[in-house]
């Protein structure tokens, strides 16, 4: 469940649409913002999921990858709309110290978005060590690996790097609409102009054995995401790339930021 | 929240404030991706469900401008739903703070292991695997479920039973080994869009 998806007004494919109407309205009106949560009115920015595991075909490589974009309805990944943010830069930071509680970032990968729809371009910087160490970040220039087209892996460096950034089968599998029957407050839905947040209308989630002991729900659970998709930026590299130069492989902090010029 | 993007357009110093007037004279709504622009994060991610089940909805938005090692708002949030919300003890809640702050997900490069396993560094290979991370079959949301209305901790001997357990609430009974759509066999090995 991540965090996100509490912001990007999720149950159904209609609150989506509304989220891209309040899009168009705040760009009609951009100083009007105060109550609209800032990455649903930009779902290209809006990270559901972050990844990062052993590569299955090479024991000496990791994969690193951010979900955004929540909601995709199925069959309408190929809709024009669902791109990479053109004003959005897409980073991993990563922290090499956090073996030594040192859980600053010292090493970025950042994607940045040229063109709207699916024939934009992605380039990728990185991995470098950052220009700041800050929530305010420039590109790092020097370190300009490649583009990547959408929808089109590619591979970089000389093949020691596989990218793709496109559309995806949202893999995150969660009750979430027995969720915010639970907890309506991370219902972004609730938090639009005019709503207000309801008392909570179940204490227990679903799918639990028909007579169990402390009478949980037994409707059947079922996932919110299956029939969704998301657009996902993936990385494959050696370990050792995430590392600064010289370095033994060993601990990092990761984390997966958007930012914008404009701070909305 | 001010407080933390005073600090970022502190350290992004002169030049940030400059570019940022330059922007802010161009006139644009979303001006496009430029090389020499300062970007002012709006949206961090680390381990999942973290913000959405700690934080009510209205601190998302400071979490989302902070850097992970400097927000104290998840890092109270957290204790205070586990104590508040949740109903737990407070030992079990400065656990739980202890293994989720900083907001970073760990993982370990030197390990061996063929697998991600979401939490397996935070707790010492208890839940997991050495490699932590987080696998695309990873059933996260039990994880933590189970860490925060459960009995997860005091199972594996992190903190004493505080007998407040939720059992209702430790699991949403999805199971990512069911589904076969999370994961392909080639790059970048999630399914494709339906």
């Amino acid at each position: 469940m991540n965090a996100i998806r509490g912001l990007a007004a999720f149950a159904t494919s209609a609150l989506v649409v509304a989220a891209i109407s309040l899009y168009g309205m705040q760009a009609a009106r951009s100083s009007d913002h105060q109550d609209s949560p800032t990455v649903v009115a930009r779902p290209g920015a809006d990270i559901t999921d972050v990844y990062a595991y052993p590569a299955p075909d090479n024991a000496n490589n990791v994969v690193l990858a951010m979900d955004v974009y929540p909601l995709i309805p199925g069959g309408m990944s190929s809709n024009a709309q669902y791109a990479f943010d053109p004003a959005v830069l897409y980073q991993f930071k990563i922290a090499n110290g956090v073996a030594n509680k040192n859980y600053n970032e010292s090493m970025v990968v950042q994607f940045s978005v040229n063109g709207t729809g699916q024939s934009q371009t992605l380039t990728m910087y990185g991995p470098t060590p950052p220009n700041e160490v800050s929530t305010s970040n420039t590109i790092v220039t020097t370190a300009k690996m490649g583009s990547v087209t959408f929808n089109q892996p590619a591979t970089l460096d000389n093949g020691q790097i596989q990218v793709f950034a496109g559309t995806r089968r949202d893999p995150f599998f969660f009750d979430l609409a027995q969720f915010f029957k639970i907890l309506p407050d991370r219902d972004a839905a609730y938090h639009a102009p005019g709503q207000t947040v309801p008392s909570p209308t179940a204490t227990s989630f679903n799918g639990f054995a028909a007579g169990n002991p402390n009478g949980c729900a037994t409707a059947p659970a079922a996932d919110f995401l299956s029939n969704y998709n998301v657009l996902q930026i993936a990385i494959e590299l050696p370990k050792t790339m995430l590392e600064p130069t010289g370095s033994a492989l060993g601990k990092i902090g990761l984390w997966a930021t958007t930012s914008t010029t404009t701070g909305s | 929240m001010f407080r933390t993007i005073l600090a970022g357009a502190a350290a992004g110093g002169l030049l940030a404030l400059l570019l940022s007037a330059c922007n802010s004279g161009g006139g644009n709504s979303t001006p496009p991706t430029t090389q020499n622009a300062v970007y002012q994060q709006i949206e961090l991610l680390s381990r999942p469900a973290v913000k959405e089940a700690f934080e009510s909805f209205g601190d998302h938005d400071p979490t989302n401008r902070s850097e992970p090692y400097n927000d104290s708002t998840i890092s109270n949030d957290i204790v205070s739903f586990a104590t508040t919300v949740a109903g737990r003890s407070t030992t079990t809640a400065d656990a739980l703070q202890s293994v989720l702050y900083p907001n970073e997900m760990i993982v370990d490069l030197s390990s061996s292991a063929s697998t991600a396993g979401y939490l397996g560094v935070e707790t010492g290979g208890k839940v997991g695997t050495t490699f932590g991370g987080r696998a695309l079959t990873d059933d996260v949301i039990d994880v933590s479920l189970s860490a925060i209305f459960g009995n997860a901790l005091s199972a594996l001997g992190v903190v004493p039973d505080d007998g407040k357990e939720s059992p209702c609430l430790a699991t949403d009974n999805l199971s990512g080994a069911t589904p076969s759509y999370l994961t392909s066999t080639t790059f970048p090995y999630s399914q494709g869009p339906v």
